[in-house]
């Protein structure tokens, strides 16, 4: 695509990753094949190709509207198009130079803004959010229906290892899934062990970034990953191996912590080091399955088939597919096919919350998917999935490593 | 209104409307189909070009209408104003067939996307303009027949209609022209006519149906189509074999035809075409070398014969050893690749625009025309690549040049001009399945001479407001 950028922004790092991205984009639409919200609504602008013009005709000068802004709102940053482009274009980093220019240019009313600001701050504090989630929880049975399959039982997490091993891993200090479901890092925790590894917990941000960075927050976003990478350093330079993560959505986003500090020269270097040290969960389990495997050697078969979801961060994000598959199957358990299996649930971190309609239609879609075969549980890799799709359904969604975790230890 | 000349050598003309005007028609659009009318600049830029060269001209409104009435009524309204209509399929036309020249209303015809009827004992169907060829095949695919008609693109079937479109299988299949039985026309004063009948042959009068096909948007929208469709054959096997010279491929695809072997689908690729291909569409096992993909229908011992005779002729023109696509899925990814061949040379040098040639020759001038044309492109110096249905004559070169460099378009453009002359000469045509559009208008004048002046006759007494798509397809002199 020919492009002329606008003076605001030609000369600016973003202007350049933006021309170049633009001009790898030759219009085939074969992503509009896989974009959720163009099935869903079939308008062009609500289609990756569509929100790629838009973003140009921007950064060329044009005026942007609200629409504008709407319809790059609706788009879930799943990057199923990233998968499906043949051409390599970077879609996601030019969703969020878009984001970010029509924000400013266009501006949201203010209970927008503050909509969005206050489900930030919830989600973002620890305290505020566990307080939120006990009063869900106390009073659960007296909830409608809709609210009470919203708020996630508490499961005990059980015991954390206590055996130190000369490897040692970090583990990030994830923000919402340690109130919802603390029993995810304790599975990761005690299934590394048996490979020899000690996940070592460390107080950092409390956050990748990642919830900010989406709600265009981009200070409070690089504050947490300054905290993070402070407070992983010594850490990493006592020989730590990985930074491990177990939610897929942050995975995604601590791996790009080289590209989102890149213009910070007090921190660029060590984020792209801690970027590339970052690993999904699924990644060192897989590095490490010939360890783990002969302990499943003589196990029966799971009783419950598995529908597998895979979140759009591990399968496109992350460009991770087949793994977690594969172990699950050696592990015993029957995985059922399931149909349109590269669209997102609709969950998108808070995606889900701000454009409920739209979220509300792709999880009853995939849950239709999901329910085809008749699974005993849902499997999946991302606590934002994980919460969505248990809203919805009376199956148990569980998260990978929690069922491996069960079968070794049977 | 405008008055059109009864004079049978005065040009077509066409005056923008005044802005006023078009505001007009845009405002009662809007007014009429709501959210189904759109002005927003990224809907009518997109709705503003098609493949190839990008020189864009903008609709000012895009209309998603989803009935042959609605249709009508849009058209009506224009021929009233006098403001140019543009109908879009998918937007993969490839000769500037939906560049607004002069503004006006671009008609999107993707709502329109229903299969109306399949008559699996007649072996045929009736389906709206906005379905597309692949949306076909899968709804029939239970009936176990399947609609040959293979352009690269998943092209709508009205905007195949409507460029005579054909594709991989036309050796076999025939074109568009073979397949369209009939079709619902609305026509510029905004009637809604059918055309043909479901009978497989009529001599009933002029053949509406076969001025349509192909008219290019020019006499009318064409808004359902009632196609032929074929059973799935009993066996299907998809070979390729190598050659270290182009023109012995060539000349292998002449000596198979001659000798009349019923191949389903035999398409060529040269050598920068495969290294693109193989890049871009993650081909395993062949080399940047001149390629036939070749296809074969028929039950299973008709397909081992067919494939054996074939095995001798390319062997005797040095060509490799077959290697063999027989699962769905495998046939599929070669035949895929083979349909991204134009986004494969697009990617395969970035910042690069392309487009492409679409010469069509008698079968016993094809080695002479491909060695001309590869002159041709030497002579340009730019980075080209061919890809052609060879068995049928028809063949693309694909020329790429920098978009900022005036001297490589103009380069371009000239070579791209004489390989249309040299197919021309040869008693072939400058376009086998893409079009006129706006880029062959005037190897049309050299490809038919006086009657292009009938063709402008017909233009001029269908459409006296010359409102259907001007510019395209009849040179306006």
């Amino acid at each position: 695509m020919q492009t002329r950028l606008a003076d605001f922004i030609k000369d600016t790092a973003e202007g350049r990753e933006a021309e170049a991205i633009l001009r790898s984009c030759v219009h085939c639409g074969f992503c509009t094949a896989t974009c959720p919200t163009y099935q869903l609504l079939g308008d062009e602008l609500d289609g990756p190709r569509g929100r790629i013009y838009l973003i140009k005709q921007m950064l060329e000068g044009e005026a942007a509207s609200m629409r504008t802004l709407d319809h790059l709102d609706r788009c879930l940053t799943c990057r199923s198009c990233e998968t499906t482009c043949p051409s390599g274009v970077q879609y996601g980093r030019l969703l969020d130079i878009g984001r970010a220019v029509a924000e400013t240019r266009v501006g949201r009313s203010w209970p927008a803004s503050w909509r969005r600001h206050l489900l930030h701050r919830v989600l973002l504090s620890k305290r505020l959010f566990a307080r939120a989630l006990a009063l869900g929880r106390a009073l659960r049975s007296w909830l409608p229906p809709t609210l009470r399959s919203a708020v996630l039982p508490r499961i005990e997490p059980g015991e954390w290892p206590s055996a130190v091993h000369r490897r040692t891993m970090l583990l990030l200090d994830h923000c919402v899934q340690d109130a919802l479901a603390p029993r995810i890092d304790a599975a990761a925790a005690r299934v590394l062990d048996r490979a020899g590894i000690t996940l070592r917990r460390v107080a950092a941000g409390g956050c990748c970034g990642a919830l900010s960075h989406h709600l265009s927050e981009e200070a409070r976003a690089g504050a947490l990953v300054r905290a993070n990478i402070d407070a992983w350093w010594p850490h990493v330079e006592a020989g730590a191996e990985a930074i491990v993560i177990t939610a897929s959505g942050c995975s995604v986003m601590v791996k790009d912590y080289g590209h989102f500090m890149r213009g910070d020269p007090a921190y660029a270097e060590r984020a792209a080091r801690i970027g590339a040290l970052a690993r999904d969960v699924s990644e060192v389990v897989a590095a490490h399955w010939k360890a783990l495997a002969p302990e499943l050697v003589n196990a029966p078969p799971a009783k419950a088939a598995i529908a597998w979801h895979a979140p759009c961060s591990l399968q496109h994000g992350m460009q991770l597919r087949g793994d977690v598959e594969r172990m699950l199957g050696e592990a015993g358990f029957t995985l059922l096919p399931v149909a349109d299996a590269h669209l997102c649930c609709g969950s998108a971190g808070t995606y889900s919350l701000l454009q409920p309609e739209l979220s509300r239609e792709l999880k009853r879609r995939k849950l239709v998917n999901l329910g085809a075969g008749k699974p005993g549980l849902i499997a999946t890799a991302n606590i934002g999935c994980l919460a969505h799709l248990q809203s919805g359904t009376e199956l148990p969604v569980r998260h990978w490593i929690e069922l491996l975790d069960e079968r070794l230890r049977r | 209104m405008q008055h059109p000349s009864t004079d049978t050598k005065a040009p077509l003309r066409f005056q923008r409307p005044t802005a006023e005007a078009t505001a007009a028609v845009v405002d009662a659009l809007c007014r009429r189909f709501g959210d189904r009318a759109v002005v927003a600049h990224a809907v009518r830029e997109h709705h503003s070009h098609g493949e190839g060269l990008q020189d864009a001209g903008l609709p000012d409104v895009v209309v998603f209408p989803e009935s042959n009435e609605e249709v009508a009524s849009i058209v009506r309204l224009c021929n009233e104003a006098a403001v140019a209509v543009i109908a879009y399929g998918t937007g993969t036309s490839l000769e500037g067939h939906l560049k607004a020249i002069y503004g006006g209303v671009c008609i999107d015809l993707t709502r329109m996307n229903r299969i109306l009827e399949i008559q699996t004992d007649d072996l045929d169907c009736r389906v709206q303009a906005g379905v597309t060829r692949e949306q076909l095949n899968l709804e029939i695919r239970h009936t176990g027949l399947f609609f040959p008609i293979d352009p690269g693109a998943n092209a709508s079937l009205g905007g195949m209609s409507a460029t005579r479109a054909s594709g991989t299988n036309a050796v076999r299949y025939g074109t568009m022209r073979e397949n369209v039985l009939g079709l619902t026309v609305v026509t510029p004063d905004g009637r809604i006519i059918k055309t043909g009948t479901r009978a497989r042959k009529s001599s009933a009068g002029y053949d509406l149906t076969r001025l349509y096909v192909g008219s290019e948007g020019t006499l009318g929208i064409i808004t359902e189509i009632q196609l032929r469709l074929y059973g799935i054959p009993e066996r299907i096997s998809a070979a390729v074999t190598q050659f270290d010279d182009l023109h012995a491929a060539v000349r292998a695809v002449i000596s198979a035809m001659q000798l009349g072997v019923p191949m389903a689908r035999i398409e060529l690729l040269d050598e920068t075409q495969m290294d693109a291909s193989i890049k871009y569409s993650k081909l395993e096992g062949v080399d940047a070398k001149p390629t036939l993909f070749m296809e074969f229908h028929g039950t299973d011992a008709y397909v081992s014969e067919q494939i054996a005779l074939m095995k001798t002729i390319t062997s005797e023109h040095g060509g490799s050893d077959y290697r063999f696509a027989d699962r769905p899925e495998d046939r599929t990814r070669l035949w895929k690749a083979r349909h991204d061949a134009y986004w494969a040379g697009m990617n395969y040098l970035p910042g690069k625009q392309a487009f492409s040639t679409d010469t069509c020759v008698p079968i016993s001038r094809l080695a002479d025309c491909v060695r001309e044309a590869k002159a041709e492109v030497a002579r340009s110096g730019l980075v080209c690549m061919i890809v052609g249905h060879v068995g049928d004559g028809n063949f693309h070169v694909l020329i790429t040049f920098d978009p900022n460099d005036a001297g490589e378009r103009a380069r371009a453009e000239t070579a791209a001009d004489r390989i249309a002359h040299i197919a021309i000469a040869m008693g072939g045509t400058c376009t086998g399945e893409h079009g006129i559009g706006v880029h062959k208008l005037e190897a049309l004048k050299s490809e038919h001479g006086e009657a292009v002046d009938v063709m402008r006759s017909i233009k001029r007494a269908l459409d006296p407001n010359n409102i259907m798509n001007p510019g395209k397809t009849i040179p306006m002199t």
